[in-house]
């Protein structure tokens, strides 16, 4: 029995040793014995931003030579065979080990991160079957001694950017791991090629991140804040919550506060990471750039992208100056974001995360106020945005069964994603059944086209949606359960001022 | 102690180059072509919007191209730069910088380009936009593609093949040194 045993046990060593593995999933492996090594050192070339006041273009004659880390590796026999799998360490090299004598290999350098329950990471090109991007180093004779082999991948020959990009991204994990070692970091896609030409470069909101490529204009495959502000994205998503409704912002604009501040943390999250404030976007023959910590108080408020990335970086570094006397790092933002932020009962907001930086940083609430009072806003009491200095309530409470007056929307700032398009309203719901929801026009613009979206706050989700074309009001049914419930009301005839009253219950 | 040092001279194949065709796809039928990049998720930069319209054409005939700049806010100076693939042949002479007075009333600008080209392809007309409210303004930038002639099918590129395991993979060649050791 015992022999048995044992021979079933070479057997099965054997085949899973011939194995090609069907992921390249990282992690040591060797399927040969032999008493040859290889070693060496996987890098690219970086390309730099020049900047020069507000423009920013990619300097093809200032380029470092960096180091690939924790790449995949691996070395292959002609056949195809995978003989060994192996991972860079932070100074991109590898090493493989009992590899036999006299065989052609070539080292294989994957555009991948992957380490088994920590981070899954590959560079593909969306327009080529997600194709992963490798460099190859040449079918070369193992010989009877050791080689040392170094492989680079170059920037004018369009090598280079898929490590350039692991490379941001890993920068970023780094950021995280360092505060909470715990983390796994679920799998994403960075997708580039030279090809994405009309992609956009953005997050899609599950496991992809879209990045331009155009040669001739808008490419970011150097630009590593842009990577990480939208890696932000996916951060928010995977450990926080964003209740951003996305579409086109700008520094100088008064945003919807969920908005606003999803965009002050990628912007924001770009500077923590590289310690470098200065967010830029290269672009042939322009480009331009912004300071996330110094740029130009415009239009400031709790509504500002950019007063949010300043509050935001303010709080993580370890420069005081003026009204910044606070260096935190960045372990408490990344707690209120992973607790207090994802759990919130009302919508994301610069409101919502400074309550509960306070809460769980109460000795340097005055040093946070401080912070927050210099960009025009008033200190912040309460996840409502109470204390406000205009005094109009950015949330209204509502009671099943009674009619709430005076929800007005409006088009002052602009449309769809801007500052009172949206109007928010909290109920509870104490019990459950089916009850009417309805949005009715009581003044301003007619042929007004209200809609809603119905969000229940634990756990939080949007569950329904009153979207039709019906003009001047808006109803459905819905089948509640007892709780807590948000209300995010808005007009997409974009009409100007227009007011609504609203109910909940028959 | 012998150490010998190999050089050896990449064999470079530059990303995105259509080769020789290893496989048909599909090609496109319809005429008009259309992009927008309303309702997409979008990174910091000018709050502007692009759509467009692209009529299909041969080599030598005039596409019209019909391009509307949207934006979400009140108001500003909408500034647009446009540059042209090399290949085209601007006819309409559009102006190749633009500005647009933005207001509440007025938040949407459209821009008709006439242009042809001698070469069957895929190629762009680019546009880069601000908005400029007195203050350091951020950028956009836009491709319009201009389809000509007959349009190869959707060749992937030599450099994408198969490993082992099935999976697709874009292959480039490294610089590589190799030398003995020890």
């Amino acid at each position: 029995m015992q022999n048995i045993l044992y021979i079933l046990t070479i057997v099965v060593t054997l085949l899973f040793g011939a194995c090609d593995s069907s992921s390249i999933e990282g992690g040591d492996k060797n399927t040969t014995s032999g008493p040859l090594k290889i070693i060496g050192k996987i890098e690219y070339e970086r390309v730099h931003p020049l900047h020069n006041n507000s423009t920013s273009q990619l300097d093809f004659t200032n380029i470092t030579i960096e180091t690939a880390k924790q790449i995949t590796v691996q070395a292959i026999k002609r056949s195809g065979d995978i003989i060994a799998t192996t991972t860079t360490d932070d100074n991109g090299a590898y090493s493989f080990t009992k590899l036999p004598e006299n065989t052609f290999i070539r080292i294989r350098a994957f555009a991948k991160m992957f380490k088994k329950n920590k981070w899954d990471v590959k560079v593909i090109d969306n327009t080529n079957d997600e194709a992963q991007y490798v460099l190859d180093g040449s079918f070369v004779s193992t010989g009877t001694q050791s080689t040392r082999r170094n492989l680079k991948a170059l920037a004018s020959t369009k090598q280079s950017p898929p490590f350039a990009i692991l490379d941001s991204i890993y920068l970023a994990m780094q950021k995280v791991i360092n505060t909470d070692s715990s983390i796994i970091f679920p799998p994403l896609k960075m997708n580039w090629t030279v090809n994405n030409t009309e992609s956009g470069t953005y997050y899609d909101g599950d496991d992809n991140i879209m990045l331009q490529g155009d040669q001739n204009g808008d490419s970011d495959e150097y630009d590593d804040h842009i990577m990480i502000h939208e890696w932000g994205h996916y951060f928010e998503a995977k450990f926080s919550r964003a209740d951003s409704i996305g579409g086109g912002h700008g520094s100088g604009d008064h945003l919807d506060i969920r908005l606003a501040f999803g965009e002050g943390w990628g912007n924001a999250l770009s500077g923590i990471v590289t310690d470098n404030p200065i967010y830029f976007d290269t672009m042939s023959g322009s480009g331009w750039n912004m300071n996330v910590e110094h740029a130009t108080h415009d239009t400031p408020g709790w509504f500002s992208e950019a007063s949010i990335q300043r509050i935001l970086y303010d709080l993580y570094d370890s420069n005081d100056d003026g009204s910044d006397q606070l260096s935190l790092g960045f372990k408490p933002l990344y707690n209120v974001l992973t607790s207090s932020q994802k759990t919130t009962k009302t919508f994301t907001s610069l409101f919502t995360f400074i309550k509960g930086l306070k809460d769980i940083t109460p000795n340097n609430a005055e040093l946070i106020d401080r912070i927050v009072t210099s960009e025009e806003i008033n200190k912040i009491v309460d996840i409502y945005g109470s204390n406000r200095k205009d005094n109009i309530p950015l949330y209204r409470k509502l009671t099943v069964g009674t009619t709430l007056s005076n929800i007005c929307v409006d088009t002052i700032y602009g449309i769809q994603n801007k500052l009172n398009n949206h109007k928010y309203i909290y109920f509870t719901v104490n019990d459950s059944g089916s009850k009417t929801i309805r949005i009715t026009r009581s003044s301003g613009k007619i042929n007004s086209d209200p809609d809603f979206k119905l969000f229940k706050v634990a756990p939080f989700k949007n569950v329904a949606s009153g979207e039709s074309a019906t003009k001047e009001v808006e109803e459905i049914s819905y089948n509640f359960s007892a709780g807590e419930y948000l209300l995010d009301v808005y007009d997409t005839s974009f009409k100007g001022n227009i007011c609504f009253s609203v109910k909940v219950g028959n | 102690m012998k150490k010998t040092k190999l050089l050896l001279a990449p064999l470079l194949i530059i990303m995105g180059l259509q080769a020789k065709p290893l496989e048909e796809t599909k090609v496109e039928n319809s005429n008009i072509k259309t992009g927008t990049t309303i309702g997409h998720y979008q990174k910091p930069g000018a709050p502007i919007n692009m759509s467009y319209e692209s009529t299909k054409v041969d080599a030598g005939e005039v596409s019209n191209i019909n391009i509307t700049l949207t934006t979400t806010t009140n108001n500003g100076t909408m500034n647009v730069s446009i540059t042209f693939d090399d290949a085209i042949k601007n006819e309409s002479h559009t102006k190749e910088k633009l500005t647009f007075k933005i207001t509440p009333e007025q938040k949407s600008f459209k821009i008709k380009i006439q242009a042809s080209s001698e070469k069957d392809g895929l190629h762009y007309i680019r546009l880069l936009t601000s908005v400029d409210r007195g203050t350091a303004s951020k950028l956009r930038a836009f491709a319009v593609p201009l389809y000509v002639g007959e349009l190869k099918p959707k060749a992937k590129s030599i450099n994408i093949m198969k490993a082992m395991n099935g999976e697709n993979i874009s292959v480039s060649k490294a610089v590589e040194t190799i030398e003995v050791i020890e």
